[in-house]
């Protein structure tokens, strides 16, 4: 595990840039957005990503970038009124958005599991532990009452939930946060799934949980060839614990590379800045914390322009004018910019 | 990693945001969104201030008798007809309206000065104090209000104002019970333990700070209370122990009339009328509240 | 939950003890007596001796614990109104009346309540609730549950001559009254039901349901309904007793001799074990309901304890 906060990640990742073949997951050109009575939000605009078979994605970015808009829009469970003006989102090579609503109940939770933020409010709070993986089971997998039984308590077994045989006639509020946690993980993965989506699974816990929780989920990851996607705004949880990163920003995709590339060579300006906002512990020179002047904006008008322009210390006029493309400057690294950061003569930490 | 110069210069204005509405803003533009409230609003004040006008704009004597014209319907000269001994319906109809308002609006009003401080009390001090109080509620709650107001009036007899003071009296468990409510969850909260750090006292903690913060569901509830107290109190005069001649309130009109209902039926709508329209109109007023001062329920 | 229950009886008893002792001075400390509005004047002897013999002439705390010495006996004394009978006897043939349009109505009212509630609040944003919403409010809302009986009997009974005008009888009697008298309360528990059904519709735990594939079907049933329903536990547990001991107002309307018709003449009349007796019994049942509601709650939802629960 990597400490966080220490600048470039110090080889962490346990595998290389994973996975093989064609993607698991692909989103091309995906747009979202919020049709509301004052004003219309753009929640994203153009993002493309993919995921392969046994590959963690990171996806970063702050409140509002559309990291969460991302997820859902892949469960296609966007929140009225959102709605998908445009793109795909492919699944294993079938488009996601045109499926039926019936075939899409089989998605959810038998080949896509999601891990949400909030485990304390994520369980029916009237039935059984038990109960929540009947109903999966015997949905998805067909199991009968007796098989689901075994399976669930073996299900918790492999999260780490001591005694389960007792945990699993409980209900939910009898477990702490972190066992809950456990449990939501237990039962996405309950069905097999081949694609992981976690949206920031760790946030609503404290640090010691956390950790325990993503060694949880990247054993999961390895030992079953999942494709996972992990949203977060924690760069340390992205560093420790991701093979390629997505960086967002206002609803677009301003850089994508692997977690070495990304900390290395970090060529985004707003990648840039939000590494030199994590405070380092070995830096005794400022005592300052650096910031990023400004805010996110709510994206309410399609504008061509860099989103991140007026923040930015190198935009020119070109920037605010003409929106960059996400462009590859180097194999597997692409970023959106018209004057990205030249990490030719990078200097050692 | 190289050193990228971050530019020390002014803040950069960021996209344009809306300024920050206040919550009364926030609440006043949800309320105009709401067509029906807005209609029952207006219905409302109009209601309001009949009532407080009524002695200038009702067209004929509340008292004089027409023996001339009894039972009569629609006429130019008695809008809405008359009644069995000649007196002007829509009259009647204006001074009933300024009757059953002032008990209407009376009623609620009792029951908030009564109830608010011992809820507030309750809340905020809890121990014994809301252990007593929560005993008073059960107390209270034991005897339906219709009953115990009406026990109120034949013990102590009826007219306008002790009309509204029983049914007020009635009322003030409910009011004591969201303030308390409310006071119990707003204690918690860390402006109050901000506002006690800086070592403001209790009076000022309860009555500046949290109120303001607790006043919109007690704003509700106090409208949801009219049209209730409107049929209880026309239902007493239904019943000829509510409000007493010569006064009148709609009740009493239904009342009187009711027997004419063959020859005149007009006579009998019109209250039935008012009524219907001030309990729709304060109906739907405080569920328009309700939306606009709090945004989760939908 | 036996200590529990035991704490609550006691408290219930406490409660209802103050409760006679506050509405018996209240009705004493008025002057005038039961018999002041007799058909003629009495003369001083016979008043004092209608007084012995009623018990009326004691202290007012001895006339007290005489009724309560009578109580525990089981004897409700006799009412002033009609010396033949005993208020037993008296509350015997007039309650079941009232049991009955009052049990009759809150079946109706619960029942049709609870699901245009339901209805609304998954059919939330269209026409649907809408106009669910509107009718429901309005008709309940609008007017008097005692103007609308009236004007129905107008209708129903005088113009058309479907339904009888009033009294009791026969089962047509019992139509038009549970009718009026079920507006009110439907449309309080339709609007209940709706908002407590929204709410749980956009909980994290329906949506991570939805996640995880259920269909929307099984959502509707284990997830939304199941949890919207507890709440309405407490609000419906205290209307029974209201709507158990009736409505004066509906009574008179429709002329039927329940409850109300006595409490109204005995409370003008001054005939203190009458008002004394159905007191008690409007106290005795809302407490009673009050924890049956309570205990209602605890077997319903599995994160309520017992001693967490307080009114």
């Amino acid at each position: 595990m990597s400490d966080q906060g220490q600048g470039p990640a110090v080889g962490v990742a346990t595998k290389g840039p994973g996975g093989s073949g064609t993607p698991l997951l692909e989103i091309r050109d995906l747009s979202v957005s919020f049709p509301l009575e004052r004003s219309t939000i753009h929640a994203l605009q153009g993002l493309s990503l993919h995921v392969r078979a046994g590959e963690r994605l990171g996806v970063v970015g702050e409140s509002g970038s559309g990291k969460s808009v991302t997820a859902q829009s892949v469960m296609r469970m966007v929140p009225s009124p959102g709605r998908v003006t445009s793109g795909q989102i492919l699944f294993e090579g079938h488009d996601i958005l045109g499926l039926s609503s019936a075939a899409m109940h089989d998605v959810r939770g038998g080949q896509i599991g999601m891990i949400p933020q909030n485990p304390l409010s994520s369980l029916n709070p009237v039935i059984t532990i038990e109960s929540h993986f009947l109903e999966v089971l015997s949905l998805h997998l067909g199991l009968s009452k007796a098989q689901g039984r075994q399976r669930a308590v073996e299900a918790l077994r492999s999260v780490g939930i001591p005694d389960p045989l007792t945990r699993i006639h409980e209900y939910p509020h009898r477990l702490s946060g972190g066992q809950r946690q456990r449990v939501i993980i237990a039962l996405a993965m309950a069905c097999q799934p081949r694609l992981l989506i976690a949206d920031e699974p760790t946030t609503a816990l404290d640090v010691t949980i956390q950790a325990q929780i993503l060694e949880l989920m990247d054993d999961l990851v390895a030992s079953s060839n999942l494709g996972a996607v992990l949203i977060t705004h924690n760069l340390g949880i992205v560093a420790g614990h991701c093979d390629r990163v997505v960086v967002m920003y206002a609803g677009r995709v301003m850089e994508t590379a692997t977690v070495f590339d990304l900390f290395d060579r970090p060529s985004h300006p707003y990648t840039v800045g939000l590494l030199r906002c994590v405070p380092r512990l070995t830096r005794t020179r400022s005592r300052v914390f650096e910031t990023i002047p400004g805010l996110p904006p709510q994206v309410t008008t399609i504008s061509t322009g860099c989103p991140f322009a007026p923040r930015c210390p190198r935009a020119a006029d070109r920037c605010r004018t003409e929106t960059p493309p996400l462009e590859p400057l180097a194999p597997a690294h692409l970023v959106a910019c018209w004057d990205p950061v030249d990490q030719g003569a990078a200097v050692a930490k | 990693m190289t050193a990228v110069p971050v530019a020390a210069g002014p803040p950069v204005p960021t996209a344009a945001r809306r300024s920050s509405d206040s919550f009364w803003h926030a609440a006043w533009y949800r309320y105009r969104q709401n067509r029906l409230a807005l209609v029952a609003g207006v219905v409302a004040v109009f209601i309001l201030l009949v009532g407080i006008l009524a002695p200038w704009i009702a067209p004929h004597s509340d008292t004089a008798t027409d023996l001339s014209s009894v039972l009569a319907g629609a006429s130019w000269h008695h809008w809405l007809g008359t009644d069995q001994i000649g007196r002007d319906t829509l009259t009647r109809a204006i001074w009933g309206d300024r009757t059953s308002m002032t008990v209407a609006i009376g009623a609620p009003v009792v029951g908030l000065v009564i109830g608010l401080p011992l809820g507030i009390l309750a809340g905020w001090w809890g121990g014994v104090f809301d252990w007593v109080t929560l005993r008073l509620y059960e107390l209270f709650q034991m005897v339906p209000t219709i009953l115990a107001a009406l026990l109120f009036i034949i013990v102590f007899g009826v007219n306008v104002w002790k009309l509204a003071l029983f049914i007020g009296i009635t009322l003030w468990v409910g009011f004591s019970r969201l303030a308390r409510a409310q006071y119990l969850a707003l204690r918690e909260r860390d402006f109050v333990h901000a506002a006690r750090a800086l070592g403001a006292p209790s009076w000022r903690i309860t009555l500046v700070h949290i109120l303001p913060n607790a006043v919109g569901p007690i704003i509700v509830f106090f409208v949801q209370q009219i049209p209730y107290v409107i049929f209880t109190a026309a239902g007493f005069s239904f019943l000829g122990l509510g409000i007493q001649d010569p006064l009148a309130d709609w009740g009493k009109m239904i009342n009187d009339s009711v027997t004419y209902l063959p020859i005149d039926a007009l006579l009998v709508l019109v209250p039935i009328g008012c009524i219907g329209l001030a309990c729709l109109s304060f109906s739907f007023l405080g569920d328009g509240l309700r939306d606009a001062l709090d945004p989760t329920s939908r | 939950m036996v200590s529990y229950l035991a704490q609550r009886f006691l408290s219930l008893l406490f409660t209802l003890l103050l409760a006679t002792i506050a509405i018996f001075g209240m009705m004493h400390a008025v002057p005038g007596g039961p018999f002041t509005f007799t058909q003629g004047v009495l003369s001083p002897a016979a008043m004092h001796n209608i007084m012995v013999r009623y018990g009326l002439a004691e202290p007012i705390w001895r006339q007290y614990l005489n009724w309560l010495w009578q109580l525990l006996h089981g004897y409700l004394g006799i009412p002033f109104e009609e010396p033949t009978m005993t208020v037993n006897q008296l509350i015997a043939s007039a309650w079941p009346i009232t049991l009955i349009v009052g049990g009759l109505t809150i079946v109706l009212s619960y029942t049709l309540g609870l699901f245009f509630g339901c209805i609304a609040a998954i059919k939330h944003n269209t026409w649907i609730d809408s106009v669910i919403t509107a009718v429901v409010s309005t008709i309940g809302v609008a007017l008097p549950n005692y103007v609308i009986g009236f004007l129905m009997i107008e209708v129903f009974a005088v113009r058309l001559g479907w339904l009888p005008v009033g009294g009791w009888g026969t089962v047509e009697d019992v139509i038009m009254p549970v009718i009026a008298f079920s507006l009110y309360p439907m449309a309080l528990m339709e609007r209940y039901t709706r908002a407590s059904t929204l709410e749980v519709t956009y909980a994290d735990y329906v949506r991570m349901g939805r996640a995880r594939g259920l269909s929307e079907r099984h959502l509707l049933w284990k997830y939304i309904l199941r949890t919207s329903l507890i709440p309405l536990i407490t609000i419906m547990g205290p209307w029974i007793p209201n709507i158990l001991t009736g409505s004066i107002f509906i009574e008179a309307t429709f002329s039927l001799p329940g409850l109300g018709a006595y409490f109204t003449t005995a409370s003008l009349r001054r005939d203190y074990p009458l008002i004394m007796a159905l007191v008690l019994i409007v106290a005795a049942l809302w407490g009673l309901c009050f924890i049956l509601s309570d205990i209602a709650y605890v077997l319903v939802d599995p994160r309520v304890r017992l001693q967490g629960v307080s009114r």
